[in-house]
């Protein structure tokens, strides 16, 4: 314990990120990321490639899954007590009698693009242009399916107008459109840029700012992806929760100050996903403007997620928004936490 | 088998008799054309066996019907095979049918039926074709004693006076000098021939009292003698090997 | 004193499986009324029919059990005629069954079912896929059982058919398929359930529609009674196509014994 204050202060006097190994036993504590290292979720792997959950105390063991789904399944459950979904799934979850609930947003503008074969930008003008179409999303009944939807529904077409596939988020996504399998696909960086850099994608449309959002969903914010607990987790174990958060936190402060560059090279090849270093950078400076300061939530992104959902599902949820997220978290990190 | 030397006459009614597993089985599928032999020649009528001899008909021990077919597709499939087709085909098939007494079966399917009606169904399937050469492979030793009896008078029924071949391989000594002109005795494995007896009973034979005739008792003791010989030394045999 | 055997009473197993069916029922939607059981792992049955009433009125349960029962039944004929045709072919020619055999034998102990996303990605995500996923798992089935009921079958036939005249083919139409249908049919009856994985599995990494879509689009939703209401219906569709192949069975094999 002691060890491990004084590793910390080390690394903070310095102001170099090292990997520290606090002395004395460590709490084990297994996280469920919804994905193979998008960046969606980039704070979970910064402050586990960074040390920020050793500096905590924590050794925090992260599995990644196919989608956000599973890890909002694997929270819900039980076999997780935090995980990285979007909020999509708490709303999901609440509707099931399952409260959980998001301890810090990573994100408040989707962060995906949609992507058509660079042949084909020309041929969509307009939205309306895709009507029975094929497009990718990530997973069916994901966050990004709700968003396909509802962007199709502000385009003035119907749920049948487009056919939704699940093609993945990596690999799978890049060939089911090099493939000709889909005629578009939302991506997610770092796969999003990649295709385009490679020149096998263009971007028809990003939802990386707020303008574009507005544009295309007619919100000014959206809530999307972070971390997540359940509400009993929150009761039980407040100081545990609040080391998890204040490691995310580190971890968004890292990034707001440091280039795409250096945060690469910071980064172990196996958590840029296997991503080459200056792809990878390309790909942050990409989904740059999405992420929030300090994983910061507002009642009004999280309504606009209410809403989508709403017309997602058929019904407007039942749930109380401000049970869906909380700030206490993140806003003491915000003051007490340094890079 | 070694240095068999067989030379059948047509139109009787021979029978190959001797120990099991001498090679009884193996001279009516080489005579049929089934298996080939893989020193000496095969003839039919002069002329070497190349393939399934022509005009042969076979009945096995075992069930050979097809159980898939009724009584009367059973009886027509050799016609079908050989292009006969047609009212004729089916004239005829009933005909046989008539003939071994199952009038009346025709839409039953085997299982339907006792083991002495298959075999029955079996001579129906075999005669209707008309073949010149019927090959018998202890046709009736499945069957009981009385439906054993029965089986042997209708075979005579029908062979009689039709001039067709009949090679009848048995184990049992009684029914060969009841059925046939001619017994040949084969030895124990490799079978060689050991004798030849000419059967003189009188025809038409009387299935039922012809072992009452002193002749044929007569014949038997001169044919056991040398049979049981090849029994013995079959037996001793297996014991050696076993 | 000799004990009959008596036959089994028909209607007192059947009443016995529905007694049984209710009690399991009503024993479970009572825990999950009493709260012993958590509904968001088990749905209840109330809540199951419900969700496919539901889904009935929004007409999704005819459009996706057509594709389903669509892409099953496409695998289980393509995959069934394949797994036949070679299984005839393999069986009757020896020199061909001793180079190709082994070489099914391998390939079948490969788990197909990990080889579905390699399916979706070199067909897409339309029929294809699904109806191919189906084949690759209907067709080893069915021709090892028809291999082995040629191999199996009563040599004194064969002989019986050659003496009177029949040639190869002859040999094969009259004794070698028929007495392979046994076999046969009873493979077609346990390919119904593996030809329903494949195309449920294939809808499950990649469709727009069908039950494998329906299924897990409601997993995704954490809606455990979509993911139950999937498996029902499912389960109904596997007994109506196979009392629909056991119907067709007792007609083709009339020739068979009956058993009690």
């Amino acid at each position: 314990m002691i060890g491990g204050i004084a590793a910390a202060g080390a690394s903070t006097v310095f102001g170099v990120p090292t990997i520290v190994i606090a002395a004395g036993p460590k709490e084990k504590v297994p996280v469920v990321v919804g994905s193979e290292h998008a960046l969606v979720y980039l704070p979970w792997d910064v402050a586990k490639a960074l040390g920020y959950f050793d500096a905590e105390g924590l050794d925090v063991e992260i599995t990644y899954t196919k989608g956000g789904s599973e890890a909002a399944t694997a929270l819900a459950s039980g076999t997780c007590d935090y995980s990285g979904n979007a909020i999509d799934h708490a709303i999901a979850a609440a509707e099931r009698g399952k409260s959980l609930v998001m301890i810090a947003d990573f994100m408040n503008q989707p962060g995906i693009a949609l992507l058509v074969r660079p042949g084909d930008r020309d041929r969509y003008k307009t939205f309306t242009d895709f009507k029975g179409k094929t497009i990718g999303v990530t997973s069916i009944g994901s966050a990004t399916h709700v968003l396909a939807l509802w962007i199709a529904h502000r385009a003035g077409m119907g749920k049948d107008d487009i056919k939704i596939v699940g093609v993945g988020g990596g690999s799978t996504m890049i060939s089911a459109l090099t493939g000709n399998q889909v005629d578009a696909t939302y991506g997610n960086d770092p796969y999003a840029t990649t295709l385009i850099k490679t020149g096998r994608g263009v971007q028809w449309m990003g939802l990386y700012t707020s303008a574009e959002t507005r544009r295309a969903l007619g919100f000014r914010e959206y809530c999307f992806t972070g971390a997540l607990t359940r509400a009993e987790v929150i009761q039980k174990n407040p100081e545990r929760t609040q080391k998890i958060v204040n490691a995310l936190v580190r971890a968004h402060k890292y990034m707001a100050t440091h280039s795409s560059a250096q945060i690469a090279a910071a980064l172990s090849d196996e958590f840029r996903g296997g991503t080459p270093q200056d792809n990878w950078a390309a790909s942050y400076s990409h989904s740059r403007p999405a992420y929030t300061q300090h994983g910061e939530m507002s009642i009004e992104a999280v309504r606009a997620v209410m809403e989508t959902n709403g017309y997602f599902l058929g019904a407007a949820p039942k749930v109380d928004p401000a049970k869906l997220f909380d700030n206490t978290f993140v806003d003491k990190a915000a003051r007490t936490v340094k890079v | 088998m070694r240095d068999v030397e067989l030379d059948i006459e047509p139109q009787r009614f021979v029978a190959l008799v001797g120990p099991s597993g001498c090679g009884k089985s193996t001279t009516l599928s080489l005579i049929a054309g089934l298996d080939a032999p893989t020193a000496g020649t095969v003839s039919v009528r002069g002329r070497p066996v190349d393939g399934i001899t022509d005009s042969a008909g076979f009945l096995f021990q075992r069930d050979a019907l097809l159980p898939w077919k009724s009584v009367r597709d059973n009886v027509l499939l050799p016609l079908q095979l050989r292009g006969v087709r047609g009212s004729e085909a089916n004239a005829r098939a009933a005909e046989w049918i008539g003939r071994v007494g199952l009038r009346g079966f025709e839409a039953s399917y085997p299982h339907q039926l006792s083991g002495g009606m298959r075999k029955r169904v079996s001579l129906a399937q075999t005669l209707v074709y008309d073949p010149q050469i019927l090959l018998m492979d202890e046709p009736f030793s499945a069957l009981d004693v009385q439906t054993r009896n029965l089986m042997e008078a209708e075979l005579l029924g029908l062979w009689q006076g039709s001039g067709k071949t009949v090679i009848f391989v048995t184990h049992d000594l009684e029914e060969a000098i009841a059925l046939a002109d001619e017994v040949v005795v084969m030895t124990a494995g490799p079978a060689r021939v050991k004798a030849r007896y000419d059967v003189t009973l009188a025809r038409p034979r009387d299935i039922e009292n012809v072992r009452l005739d002193p002749r044929f008792t007569e014949l038997y003791s001169k044919m056991w003698n040398d049979l049981r010989d090849e029994v013995l030394e079959s037996y001793a045999r297996a014991n050696a090997a076993g | 004193m000799r004990e009959r055997t008596r036959p089994v009473n028909r209607w007192l197993v059947t009443a016995t499986q529905v007694a049984l069916a209710v009690a399991f029922l009503a024993g479970w939607e009572l825990g999950v009324r009493a709260g012993k059981i958590d509904s968001f792992f088990f749905s209840s049955p109330s809540q199951i029919g419900a969700t496919i009433g539901n889904w009935w009125h929004q007409g999704y349960i005819v459009k996706d059990v057509l594709i389903t029962m669509w892409e099953t039944v496409l695998g289980l004929i393509i995959g069934g005629i394949v797994g036949i045709v070679l299984g005839i072919v393999l069986a009757s020619n020896r020199f061909l069954g001793a180079v190709f055999e082994p070489l099914l034998v391998l390939l079948n102990s490969i788990p197909r079912v990990t080889l579905v996303p390699l399916f979706i990605l070199w067909f897409g995500f339309s029929l294809l896929s699904k109806v191919v996923s189906a084949v690759v798992l209907v067709l080893f089935v069915v021709f090892f059982a028809t291999y082995a009921g040629i191999k199996d079958v009563d040599p004194t036939l064969v002989a019986n058919v050659r003496v009177m005249g029949a040639k190869r083919m002859d040999v094969v139409r009259h004794v070698l398929v028929p007495s392979a249908l046994t076999w046969i049919f009873a493979s077609l009856r346990s390919a119904v359930g593996f030809a329903l994985i494949g195309a449920v599995v294939a809808e499950y990494f990649g469709a727009s529609a069908g039950v494998g879509y329906r299924i897990q689009y409601s997993e995704a939703q954490l809606n455990t009674s979509g993911v139950f209401g999937g498996l029902a219906i499912l389960m109904v569709l596997v007994t109506f196509v196979d009392t629909f192949i056991r119907w067709v069975q007792r007609r083709v094999l009339v020739w068979k014994p009956v058993e009690l």
